[in-house]
């Protein structure tokens, strides 16, 4: 017993020591290492997921942006067999298409029921209008029967519409041209409209340079920027099926 | 004093080895971490890939929309006179009808590529299917750089004009 009770006194003393200086400064550098490994990754995974929250928004953005324009401008010229109005393309630029349809035979109105035009805001791209925003993006709008210019989609840079007409010339192979303004006794023989949107993210990385460029559906390059933005471009065509009606 | 004898060595801390250990255990959990955002990007990527994959697959559908359906042509013929028995199956090449094909050998009936050179799109025609009378046309697009991973495919039936 007398033994144990030494033993006992021996190793309570040695635990009432507490730590030296030297072993607490060795703690303080291991878990300094592992402070520093978990901030460093703590601040990358911050950095790439607010990242790729900008750039989910963006394709969001573009792809509904260009779902609503393709399935809207497919209609136009569009009328039912016992309307008589006057439906089709009434103004065409590269930034600015304006197109009526017709839901139903009620001649009581003599205008078509749908006027539909899309296109930035003057503000956002004035005149000349080229399809480019002015400040570098905008949100891209429509306007219905005379109404104000809403808002269809944020953050886009850049709109083209290139107009396909029909091939006239009897040389043996489909070549239609192509033109980015036709003129107005042009808008009968418009066959198909291509699209082409340029979105960007909505706030600007500072760990990142964009110096691509995009090319258009009908060749004009959009950029370099050489800014902190993302972006995407997405080109469709559309065929006015319902404009011959 | 005879309750010491229950925590014997209590205090003995851990040694260097057993920390480093811990924290190596801990930076593999860490480094797994990563892998979630590199996979978060690529996915991210991808759907971008698809969307415009779609675009292209929804505007060669446009074109074969408009086509006149004599000239829809099923130029390597998997796709005519595979089902004798008008019951919707491939018994003869016992394929699917030639529609799938989107490699050199297995020659498909038309082929594109998109003018920044990053999709191929193919299209297949089979003739008399699912009845007669109309055509199958399957538009199958390919991201030629492989961050798609998978083929995208687009099915439209064209009946003849009567």
């Amino acid at each position: 017993m007398k033994l144990i009770d030494s033993l006992i006194r021996e190793s309570t003393k040695i635990n009432n020591q507490g730590f030296t200086l030297v072993e607490l400064l060795i703690t303080l550098l291991i878990s300094s290492f592992i402070m520093s490994a978990a901030y460093s990754a703590y601040v990358t995974q911050q950095r790439s997921q607010t990242a790729q929250n900008q750039v989910v928004e963006m394709q969001q953005n573009l792809r509904s942006a260009m779902s609503f324009l393709s399935s809207e401008i497919r209609m136009a010229g569009y009328k039912p067999p016992s309307s008589n109005e006057d439906t089709g393309v009434t103004d065409l630029t590269k930034g600015k298409i304006e197109f009526t349809w017709e839901k139903d035979s009620d001649e009581i109105t003599n205008t078509p029921d749908m006027r539909i035009i899309y296109q930035f805001s003057n503000a956002d791209d004035s005149a000349p209008v080229d399809g480019i925003a002015d400040n570098g993006a905008a949100s891209f709008r429509r306007k219905i029967n005379g109404g104000n210019l809403q808002p269809v989609a944020d953050d886009i840079v850049a709109v083209e519409f290139l107009y396909t007409l029909t091939d006239n010339t009897d040389n043996g192979s489909y070549d239609p041209p192509k033109k980015l303004t036709p003129s107005a006794s042009e808008y009968k023989d418009i066959t198909a409209v291509t699209i082409s949107l340029l979105a960007r993210s909505p706030y600007e990385d500072r760990n990142f340079t964009n110096s691509l460029i995009y090319q258009t559906a009908s060749g004009q390059n959009w950029g370099p920027f050489d800014d902190g933005f993302r972006r995407r471009l997405l080109i469709s065509t559309v065929q006015l099926r319902n404009m011959a009606l | 004093m005879s309750n010491y004898k229950l925590y014997p060595a209590i205090n003995s801390g851990f040694t260097l080895i057993e920390a480093i250990i811990a924290m190596a255990i801990l930076s593999i959990g860490i480094i797994s971490l990563y892998a979630m955002q590199i996979t978060s990007i690529q996915q991210n990527n991808r759907a971008s890939n698809i969307t415009i994959a779609t675009n292209w697959a929804a505007e060669k559908t446009e074109e074969i929309i408009n086509m006149p359906y004599d000239q829809l042509l099923d130029v390597d013929g998997d796709g005519t006179n595979q089902d004798p028995n008008d019951k919707g199956i491939d018994e003869v090449g016992g394929g699917n009808f030639g529609l799938d094909d989107v490699t050199a050998a297995e020659t498909p009936d038309g082929q594109q590529v998109s003018p920044d050179g990053n999709y191929t799109i193919y299209w297949n025609v089979a003739t008399d299917h699912p009845i007669p009378g109309n055509k199958t046309v399957q538009v199958n697009v390919i991201d030629n750089n492989q961050q798609m991973k998978n083929v995208l495919s687009v099915q439209y039936i064209k009946e003849e004009p009567i």
